[in-house]
């Protein structure tokens, strides 16, 4: 498994008590992440790869080593089917964050919790960026803000 | 019917968004020269905002919703003249009422061919742009010199939307640098605070919001506050002072109807406006002492229901990032997360019995 980045600018996303609400500005879709999900979220955000991510998981959750790849790396499918995350193209050495502590609990099979209600309030055509030099269709360059 | 232009017809335009700016800008003050200059100013979330028509005819329909907040040490100019400086200056015309028509901006196309739900947005450094086809409304800002125009084709073009809330784009886009982000949501409450309410359209926050009022709660919106005070105690502030209800619902109370005024046959609710019914209940703003996320339930009387964070978050964020605004602001959602990490949540379960409303809300009040 490839490490990843958030799909960015489309896709933002907060966390409040250890939740992660994300909302896709491209497809009017968003979603719900806790328990183990809200943290491959976390660890992906922060640029690991598959194995920083098994890790991450394996440090905070008991369970079975194979059943747990096997269900990141299903969660990580679906984020990516959904293009809430994409291939970073220049993977960093970012590590796992061994600091957290607490109680250990059961692994759980992480849920992405999706809700398509409010799409049918995002708009029918695409944003046109454009370039105030140049007018549209070209692409604003990236130091325009 | 003309063909909608496409993106290979277009693309052979090269049209800098300052020139398409500087061309309304020309027309405005052509509009201007032929049927007179109407200045009035607003104070919206601490800023002056500087109204300049070409004649009185549209900004008389967009006024209602803000006259709450008009600034009243000024008298209203006929002609350019001195006052207090201005922090955002909006200009704005239509073309019915000037005889002067919409200049050719090239990436718009022509607007009366887009699709209903069209928006168009161009974005340059300092400056935007967007056209709302189902608004019928253009509008432009340039972030550096503090300027922004509104165009419509007439004063009868006014949808129940803009009226409801004028000017929420042009504010949406330079409030967002300012630290204060419209929001998609109502408040009630009193001046030691109150409640924001939150969720998408039909959830129940303008019933919940005229109830309130009825009761004797002031009123700051039903449907968008700015909201200030990222990293102190989250305030919501009044922007418009307006209630958009659906007719069945709004039949409901029937004290509110001197209030409503109607709109085309073809517009799905009802406007209310608060300012002349009950000025008294009109509130600039109050610190956010919980939030509540209604719904619409098939019991009898309204209870409340504790919601974690996130789920706050999910009734608060969505609606507001994904409501239609062009140019969503993600800045906007860290500060709706700071205010939903600050401030209890609740699902506000609506009964049937109107009456329970109110009572309801004043108990999460009081609990807070």
């Amino acid at each position: 498994m490839p490490a990843y980045r958030v799909n960015e600018p489309q896709v933002v996303h907060q966390t409040v008590d250890d939740e992660t609400v994300i909302v896709d500005l491209g497809t009017g879709s968003y979603y719900s992440l806790r328990g183990s999900a809200q943290v491959i979220w976390s660890a992906l955000e922060r640029g690991l790869d598959g194995p920083g991510v098994l890790q991450e998981v394996g440090g905070r959750f008991d369970g079975k080593a194979d059943e747990i790849a096997a269900a990141v790396q299903a969660f990580v499918t679906t984020l990516a089917d959904d293009r809430l995350i994409v291939p970073l193209e220049n993977p960093s050495s970012a590590t796992p964050d061994g600091s957290r502590g607490g109680d250990r609990t059961a692994f759980e099979t992480p849920v992405l919790e999706r809700f398509d209600d409010l799409q049918d309030l995002i708009l029918l055509d695409p944003v046109h960026e454009v370039s105030e030099e140049q007018g549209w269709p070209h692409a604003r360059s990236p130091d325009q803000s | 019917m003309p063909v909608r232009p496409t993106r290979a017809e277009i693309s052979t335009v090269r049209s800098g968004l300052r020139a398409d700016v500087e061309a309304l800008k020309d027309a405005f003050l052509r509009a201007c020269d032929r049927v007179g200059v109407v200045e009035r100013d607003v104070l919206i979330a601490g800023f002056r905002i500087r109204l300049v028509a070409a004649g009185s005819r549209l900004l008389d329909e967009l006024w209602p919703a803000v006259a709450h907040r008009a600034v009243t040490d000024r008298p209203n100019l006929d002609g350019r003249g001195a006052g207090e400086v201005a922090d955002l200056t909006i200009s704005l015309w239509d073309s019915a009422s000037s005889a002067v028509p919409l200049p050719d901006i090239p990436w718009m196309g022509a607007p009366e061919d887009e699709e209903p739900r069209t928006i168009r947005v161009a974005r340059g450094h300092d400056l935007r742009m967007s056209y709302r086809a189902s608004e019928h409304e253009l509008v432009a800002l340039d972030d550096r010199t503090n300027e922004a125009f509104l165009w419509m084709p007439g004063p009868d073009r006014v949808s129940i939307h803009v009226r409801g809330a004028p000017f929420l784009v042009i504010l949406h886009w330079w409030m967002r640098s300012r630290g204060v982000h419209p929001i998609h949501g109502g408040a009630v409450g009193g001046s030691g605070g109150g409640v924001l309410l939150v969720g998408r359209g039909g959830s129940g926050k303008s019933t919940t919001a005229v109830s309130c009022l009825l009761d004797g709660m002031s009123y700051a919106s039903d449907d968008y506050v700015a909201l200030v005070g990222s990293g102190n105690a989250p305030a919501a502030l009044s922007m418009y002072c307006t209630a958009k209800l659906d007719p069945a619902q709004a039949a409901r109370f029937p004290e509110l109807q001197p209030a409503i005024r109607t709109g085309s046959p073809a517009d799905e609710k009802v406007l209310a406006f608060v300012e002349g019914f009950m000025p008294d209940r009109v509130i600039d703003g109050f610190p956010i002492r919980a939030i509540l996320a209604p719904k619409v339930t098939g019991a009898t009387s309204t209870t409340v229901q504790r919601l974690r964070p996130a789920e706050t978050l999910t009734a608060l964020a969505p609606s507001t990032l994904l409501g239609g605004l062009p140019l969503p602001d993600p800045t906007a959602f860290a500060a709706m997360a700071e205010a939903v990490r600050r401030v209890p949540g609740f699902r506000l379960d609506l009964g049937s019995d109107l009456s329970t409303i109110a009572p309801t809300v004043r108990d999460v009040l009081e609990d807070q």
